[in-house]
């Protein structure tokens, strides 16, 4: 096997590597591991730099002491919420205000938040009777808010304690700063396999990925977990939209304000991931199918050359459609081409694509590595022997997930029926979206 | 024949006798039928309290009749047992109303002698009152008493004693001794430091406990997902979104209410939950309302104990939880005996009878500190001595509280070994019931030829007096 897999690539010309392996070499090599090479080194090397006007916002920071208002809109999340509020007074920035929206929940979540509230744990515990969905329990926050700056955390995860203090500081250095993505990262990566993988996932999507999509100027996302919005910006928009995928659709209203997206990679947010492959599967269907509501529907307009075009904008959406979407058909387009083409070397082609993406995903765990720096806990250089698994986790798991959300959104539009939503809500908006 | 007596200034209605105010207790009382009372509405109330004041239950426990023009409702006519909405009515009308009252006569009559001396307690001169009329009495919400309510029949009974307990409170007394039984009306709160039930309750502010909040629905916009509370929407034509400029039409299916959230204007904090507290009317205090009591407001029937109490006196229900256990002697039947005892023991002066007298002091204290639980610790009692006595011994009652024993074949000794013993029993028992004992005084002599018996009996009671 070994001998002829070395035979086999021995003998392929350059054109043929390309005409085999394309998809690595023109698309993840470059897009993903390529950039990070290049960019986690500029990044630490501007964080460097910048070292000085940092300390000087840190100071104006302290020497100002905003209100930041932290709000957790959620149902049935009671149980998660004395340890996030306890995890609110070890903070080093202390001048925080807890809004925690209770969406309706059937369990004990009301109860728990009253004596939140009644202990002082949670400054506001707002409970409505009827469930609204996520975007409208975040609006009720929102309203009561009272912070210069709103952070969006959800119940179930923790933040690390200078977390709040690292997420504003961004908005202390740049005035065209609208909002701050905090890093994600798992908390419970050693519950099973499919937490191990999420892990390495999120280390290098959302860690290194977007402090690289940041950099670029390119960032779509401020995740709903862990992110800092200005408050004025948040009501010049009224809030958050109805839908799934709602931080995205924020993020993309807030570029087009004019205002910078940036991801702070050191604002460390702990979250806990699906366990099972088949909730995980769940999970993602529910994330991947609103990127073409969003991004094709809704926001079409930022593909429009006009009066509101802006390139980064346009880039953002190209980079992010182009490499779901499209790479999602190319994909398929690659499986047919090797079945076709390369029929009788298919195991070696199989083996070779292995490879190529295991020696990515090293370095791509040794760049978060690199970034995460003094951050780095054991339990994420426990990870490493898990590499092994990625390539098919990535390659083949979450791609067959995505292509199904991807033709079920575009054939049916299944998230107008989203369950996260009430009824009554999709229903609505849904009718709102065909006039 | 009973009849109508008249106790209003100016000429009498035909058939009456007319009796000063002030002589109330000169007069025949048992042949009144019922008094009547005069028109002028101020002083008719305070001649109804005169007459419920009065200590004689011949005079106390008559029907009352006012005479008005035109009934009004007042305070006098409720407490009156009838209303005649006439000046001067003629003489079959009144004979008709000796007739509905002769059973409340005949009640009061069929009182024994003694009884009907005077009557001191007002818990008793209620019970009395209940039994006599022999129909539930309800409560009726007033704010003229700082109760809150009031039974208007039984509240000149005790409306001339200032001091506690009130109505409200003698009635559940009688209550708790088993004596009155109470149907369920309402429930009320009471101010816990001075009684009143004159109480504001209102939502405060959680932190700075200001009154001045105010509460804001929220709304909720499908459409957009806008929450704001509903003056943000709010516009001259109705609703319109502040974040969408869309018109609210339909709740349900534009929108929704999900909630409610207070905003306190003093301290500016938002809360969901108010705090409540209730300020008492008339001592000022506020505190939070679980802490003022809440009572449950009833109307009231005689039970049958109280049917028979208000016929022989508290006291007398001891006796009947006794007798029914020890099979009581008549202190007649008892002295008879003792005098064949007295007899015997001369004649043949081979054995020994011992007397004991065995007396408790504050029965009838012990009967209030007891409340419903002296059926069943009165019956433990007797049980004491039973266990104690023997089947030839015989024990005849004296009085209320007082027992005279007779002890066949017993010596001095052995008598007063009993009685330790019974007292040791009556002890244990009541200290379990009771914060203060009754104390239970006794003392045994050998049955001679020269003993006094009733001469034993008052030195019992009193050496100890």
């Amino acid at each position: 096997m070994a001998d002829g897999l070395v035979h086999f690539l021995a003998s392929l010309s350059l054109a043929e590597w390309f005409l085999f392996f394309w998809p690595f070499f023109f698309f993840d090599f470059v897009r993903y591991t390529l950039l990070d090479l290049v960019l986690i080194p500029a990044f630490l090397l501007r964080r460097f730099r910048e070292r000085g006007a940092r300390a000087a916002a840190r100071t104006r920071l302290y020497r100002q002491l905003p209100l930041v208002s932290v709000i957790v809109p959620g149902k049935n999340e009671g149980p998660h919420l004395e340890k996030l509020a306890r995890s609110l007074l070890e903070q080093t920035y202390r001048n925080i205000e807890l809004i925690v929206v209770d969406d309706g929940s059937d369990d004990q979540t009301p109860a728990i938040g009253r004596r939140l509230e009644a202990q002082g744990l949670v400054d506001l515990f707002i409970r409505n009777e009827v469930r609204g969905g996520k975007a409208s329990a975040a609006n009720t926050a929102l309203r009561y808010a009272q912070g210069e700056f709103v952070v969006h955390v959800d119940a179930d995860s923790h933040l690390k304690n200078d977390s709040i203090e690292k997420i504003i500081l961004p908005f202390m250095m740049d005035a065209d700063i609208g909002a701050v993505g905090g890093d994600v990262r798992v908390a419970n990566s050693s519950a099973s396999l499919a937490t191990r993988a999420q892990a390495i996932e999120y280390m290098k999507s959302i860690s290194t990925g977007r402090t690289v999509s940041a950099l670029l100027g390119i960032l779509r996302i401020v995740a709903g977990a862990h992110g800092a919005f200005r408050k004025d910006v948040l009501d010049r928009l009224g809030g958050w939209d109805v839908g799934p995928g709602l931080d995205g659709d924020l993020t993309v209203k807030i570029r087009k304000l004019g205002l910078k997206v940036t991801h702070e990679p050191y604002a460390v947010c702990y979250t806990n991931v699906p366990v099972t492959f088949r909730r995980l599967a769940k999970q993602r269907f529910r994330w991947d199918r609103s990127l073409i509501r969003f991004r094709l529907r809704k926001h079409r307009d930022v593909f429009r050359p006009d009066a509101n075009f802006q390139l980064t904008n346009f880039f953002s959406f190209l980079e992010n459609t182009f490499f779901n979407v499209l790479l999602n058909i190319r994909w398929w387009v690659y499986v047919t081409q090797i079945l076709i083409m390369g029929h009788d070397v298919i195991e070696y082609i199989l083996l070779t694509n292995y490879l190529l993406y295991l020696v990515v995903n090293f370095l791509q765990f040794g760049m978060s590595i690199f970034l995460y720096g003094n951050g780095l806990r054991k339990a994420e250089l426990a990870l490493t022997p898990y590499l092994f698994l990625m390539p098919p986790y990535m390659g083949i798991f979450l791609r067959v997930v995505r292509t199904y959300a991807y033709v079920m959104e575009a054939l049916h539009r299944v998230s107008y029926r989203d369950q996260w939503n009430p009824w009554k809500v999709s229903s609505i908006s849904r009718r709102e979206d065909d006039e | 024949m009973r009849h109508p007596v008249y106790l209003g200034h100016g000429q009498p209605p035909a058939g009456c006798k007319t009796w000063g105010q002030d002589t109330l207790d000169k007069n025949d009382a048992d042949s009144v039928a019922f008094f009547l009372v005069g028109q002028e509405t101020t002083e008719v109330l305070d001649q109804i309290r005169h007459i419920r004041g009065a200590e004689a239950p011949a005079i106390y426990l008559k029907p009352i009749v006012v005479l008005t023009p035109s009934a009004s409702g007042s305070p006098a006519e409720q407490a009156a047992d009838a209303v005649v909405e006439e000046r001067t009515p003629d003489a079959p009308r009144l004979e008709r109303m000796v007739d509905r009252f002769h059973p409340i006569n005949q009640w009061i009559a069929s009182l024994e002698r003694n009884a009907l001396s005077a009557d001191g307690d007002p818990a008793f001169r209620l019970l009395r009152f209940l039994v006599s009329r022999g129909e539930e009495v309800t409560p009726v919400m007033t704010t003229a008493s700082p109760e809150g309510f009031t039974y208007p029949t039984l509240e000149p009974l005790i409306s001339q004693r200032a001091q506690k307990p009130s109505l409200l409170e003698t009635l559940s007394f009688l209550e708790n001794q088993q004596l009155v039984s109470g149907r369920f009306v309402t429930k009320a709160h009471f101010c816990s430091h001075c009684g009143s039930a004159f109480l504001n309750f209102k939502e405060v502010c959680p932190d700075c406990l200001s009154e001045d909040i105010d509460a804001d629905e929220l709304i909720h916009h499908f459409r957009c997902g806008h929450v704001a509370p509903q003056s943000d929407f709010a516009t001259r034509d109705g609703l319109t979104c502040p974040k969408c400029d869309r018109e609210l039409r339909h709740i349900g299916v534009d929108y929704d209410k999900p909630s409610v959230v207070f905003q306190c204007n003093n301290c500016h904090n938002r809360f969901q939950s108010p705090s409540v507290v209730s300020t008492c009317y008339h001592c000022e205090r506020t505190v939070e309302p679980e802490q003022q009591t809440l009572r449950r407001i009833h109307a009231w029937t005689p039970t049958a104990i109280g049917n028979s109490a208000a016929v022989h006196g508290m006291e007398q229900l001891f006796m009947r939880v006794i007798d029914k256990q020890l099979n009581l002697w008549s202190l007649d039947a008892l002295k008879q005996f003792v005098e064949v005892e007295k007899a015997r023991n001369e004649r043949y002066a081979k054995s020994h009878t011992s007397v004991a007298v065995l007396q408790f002091e504050h029965l009838s204290e012990m009967y209030i500190q007891l409340g419903r639980r002296a059926q069943q610790v009165f019956a433990e009692l007797a049980q004491v001595l039973t266990s104690v006595l023997r089947r030839s011994d015989i024990i005849a009652p004296r009085g209320d509280s007082t027992f005279v024993l007779v002890l066949p074949e017993t010596d001095e000794e052995q008598a007063q070994r009993a009685l330790e013993r019974i007292d040791e029993g009556i002890s244990t028992l009541l200290a379990g019931n009771l914060e203060s004992p009754p104390v239970l005084r006794s003392s045994a002599r050998l049955l001679t030829a020269e003993l006094d018996l009733d001469q034993l009996v008052e030195t019992t009671v009193t050496s100890h007096g």
